[in-house]
């Protein structure tokens, strides 16, 4: 509804996007108004909109005369590949990373990995994502990384540096989450108790603290991939990547309405599908979540 | 007890000192404490808050964090030098020898993971299948009155009571077959009649297993109800040994009087003890009780008095 709305606000003529603002008989623009239903009111349109999107249908765009799905999912395995790759990376370095500070704490480990982190969160991904390729540019100018992938490796390729490029910042936070909870779990009770059964520091840790650490790690993950999906946006631009980021700029830029609501309704129902498996998760996890226990 | 002929003691501490680092400075926690604890005895280790009786626990287990803890002395454990002792040696005598449990048993156990899996793991520890140590685990659970045991084996930690907890946590440090389990403060978190349960369970333990226990505790009721022996601690001293009884009809240290006649009693005023201990962190010159004690003389001041007949005190109240 709001997304609906707020679209809606400009005051551009939409049948003039649709005919390209050339000179056009009433009858044409009587026409387009009703392929789009723009004859029909506001709330009709509305009304009309939320069935299409019940039947899986994002409304028809005014510039491609299309089906906004279609464009979505053509535009989608880019964005899609770009934020899995940095996610991956960031899961997968800060986890260890948060793990190995808090067991060095004040040592040479901890202090390098805070120096690293410091680094990183200071690297927004359009920065990094320039850099990158100026840098492509200097020292491997032969390198293709820009346009629509046609292959599976293509894509990869192409989509790899822009993942690298978003990781940095959720590298940083994510080990500095890990970090506290382990911290954390290394100064409970458990921990003491695990020990004093004949356990190794490293057997407690790896078999009672872990879990217990990454539940605050996938707190944040849910909300980073919220970011991540709006980041996308910047770093495609700056690579050239046809991804649904791109798509959604060019049709602000454009007025295409239905084409917005489409990608931000279905960026939404994304980002609420990645919410709600990660709650689940945290069943999975957490007994006590799972058994309906306040902790 | 008293009149058994004298064997080697199980756990034995010379001259035992801990002094813990923080950038604040160094804080004395453990003195110089002298004791030992014999075979299938149970021993009580009392004393007010921060006197530095669990800092002393956990030095018998090397539970301290070791990069910010400096050890003097020695602690032996059937002749071997506890101290001396590298972490992974430490692990092997950790559970297998020596056993711990501690205040508050829902914080002990990992929140996570089902108890019966808990116990489970001292049995997968010492080389047993997954199965099979289910099984001992379910056994051992029993075996501390937990029942019906297969059933509550299956539970997450917050699923138990407090009482069914610090069961759960007694089955946990026997699991491995420890000789000494010393029990931190066992029944501080339980509720009274759950306390009497627990207590009569490791008198029930010595008497079955022969297994030796230090309870460390400031609770008198619980020493009057369990202990054979006593120790009573001050600003990291041991200050005074002795039965039960000893202790509490026929102290002779002034502070062990002191502190009994503090207990709040029917028809008795409890006395409080005036001042407040020594601050750890700071070098204390002569008896550390001298500033609060009633029977002070010059001499206590300057010198450190050394245990004595049971008591570390140069002018201990002489027995009838």
């Amino acid at each position: 509804m709001v997304i609906f709305l707020l679209v809606r606000l400009g005051d551009v003529d939409p049948v003039s996007v649709v005919l390209g603002g050339k000179q056009s008989s009433p009858q044409t623009i009587e026409n387009v108004r009703r392929e789009f239903g723009l004859d029909k009111s506001i709330p009709e349109q509305y009304i009309n909109w939320v069935k299409g999107l019940l039947h899986g249908e994002f409304g028809k765009s005014f510039k491609y005369r299309q089906e906004s799905g279609q464009i979505i999912f053509a535009r989608l395995p880019v964005t899609l590949s770009i934020v899995t790759i940095a996610a991956l990376i960031a899961i997968l370095l800060s986890i260890p990373a948060g793990i190995l500070m808090a067991a060095k704490q004040h040592k040479w480990q901890d202090t390098g990995i805070s120096v690293v982190q410091l680094i990183l969160v200071a690297c927004p991904p359009f920065l990094t994502a320039t850099l990158m390729v100026w840098m492509l540019y200097l020292f491997s100018p032969q390198t293709a990384f820009t346009g629509s992938p046609r292959t599976f490796s293509e894509l990869m390729e192409r989509t790899f540096l822009p993942g690298v490029a978003m990781s940095f910042v959720m590298i940083a936070l994510l080990s500095r989450i890990m970090k506290s909870g382990m911290t954390a779990e290394l100064k409970s009770d458990y921990f003491l108790a695990a020990k004093a059964k004949g356990l190794s520091t490293a057997a407690v840790m790896r078999r009672h603290c872990l879990r217990n650490a990454i539940i605050p790690v996938i707190t944040s993950l849910g909300m980073m991939i919220g970011i991540l999906l709006v980041e996308s946006v910047l770093v495609e631009e700056v690579f050239s990547l046809n991804g649904l980021g791109v798509a959604l700029v060019e049709a602000v830029g454009a007025s295409d309405y239905p084409l917005v609501q489409g990608i931000t309704m279905f960026m939404v129902f994304v980002f609420m599908t990645i919410s709600t498996l990660l709650d689940l998760l945290y069943g999975v996890i957490d007994p006590r979540i799972r058994k309906g226990k306040a902790i | 007890m008293s009149d058994r002929i004298p064997v080697a003691p199980l756990l034995s501490v010379q001259g035992l000192e801990v002094n813990i680092q923080s950038p604040k400075g160094a804080v004395y926690a453990v003195r110089g404490a002298d004791f030992e604890i014999r075979r299938g005895e149970i021993c009580g280790l009392v004393g007010e808050s921060g006197c530095g009786k669990t800092i002393t626990a956990k030095s018998v287990m090397r539970l301290n964090p070791e990069d910010r803890v400096v050890y003097g002395g020695r602690i032996t454990y059937e002749g071997t030098d506890l101290l001396a002792l590298p972490e992974a040696g430490m692990c092997k005598v950790r559970g297998q020898q020596i056993a711990m449990i501690f205040q508050d048993p829902l914080s002990a156990l990992d929140p996570l993971q089902r108890v019966g899996k808990q116990v489970a793991e001292v049995y997968r520890l010492r080389g047993l299948g997954r199965r099979e140590a289910a099984e001992k685990a379910v056994e051992m659970l029993a075996d501390v009155g937990i029942s019906p045991a297969a059933e509550r084996a299956r539970a997450y930690p917050f699923e138990m009571s407090g009482g069914q907890l610090q069961r759960v946590m007694i089955a946990m440090a026997l699991a491995a077959g420890a000789e000494l389990l010393i029990a931190d403060e066992p029944t501080t978190a339980l509720d009274v009649t759950v306390q009497a349960q627990i207590l009569a369970l490791i008198r029930e333990l010595r008497e079955k297993r022969g297994t030796s226990v230090l309870i460390i505790t400031h609770d008198f009721g619980v020493v009057a109800e369990t202990c054979d022996r006593v120790m009573v601690m001050y600003a990291g001293r041991i200050v005074e040994t002795g039965t039960a009884a000893e202790i509490f009809h026929a102290a002779r240290h002034p502070y062990t009087r002191d502190l009994i006649a503090s207990i709040p009693q029917k028809g008795v005023k409890p006395v409080a003890i005036p001042g407040a201990p020594p601050d750890l962190r700071e070098v204390i010159r002569g008896c550390a009780y001298a500033p609060r004690c009633c029977r002070v003389q010059e001499r206590c001041m300057h010198e450190t008095p050394e245990a004595a007949d049971g008591a570390a005190c140069f002018f201990p109240e002489v027995r009838p």
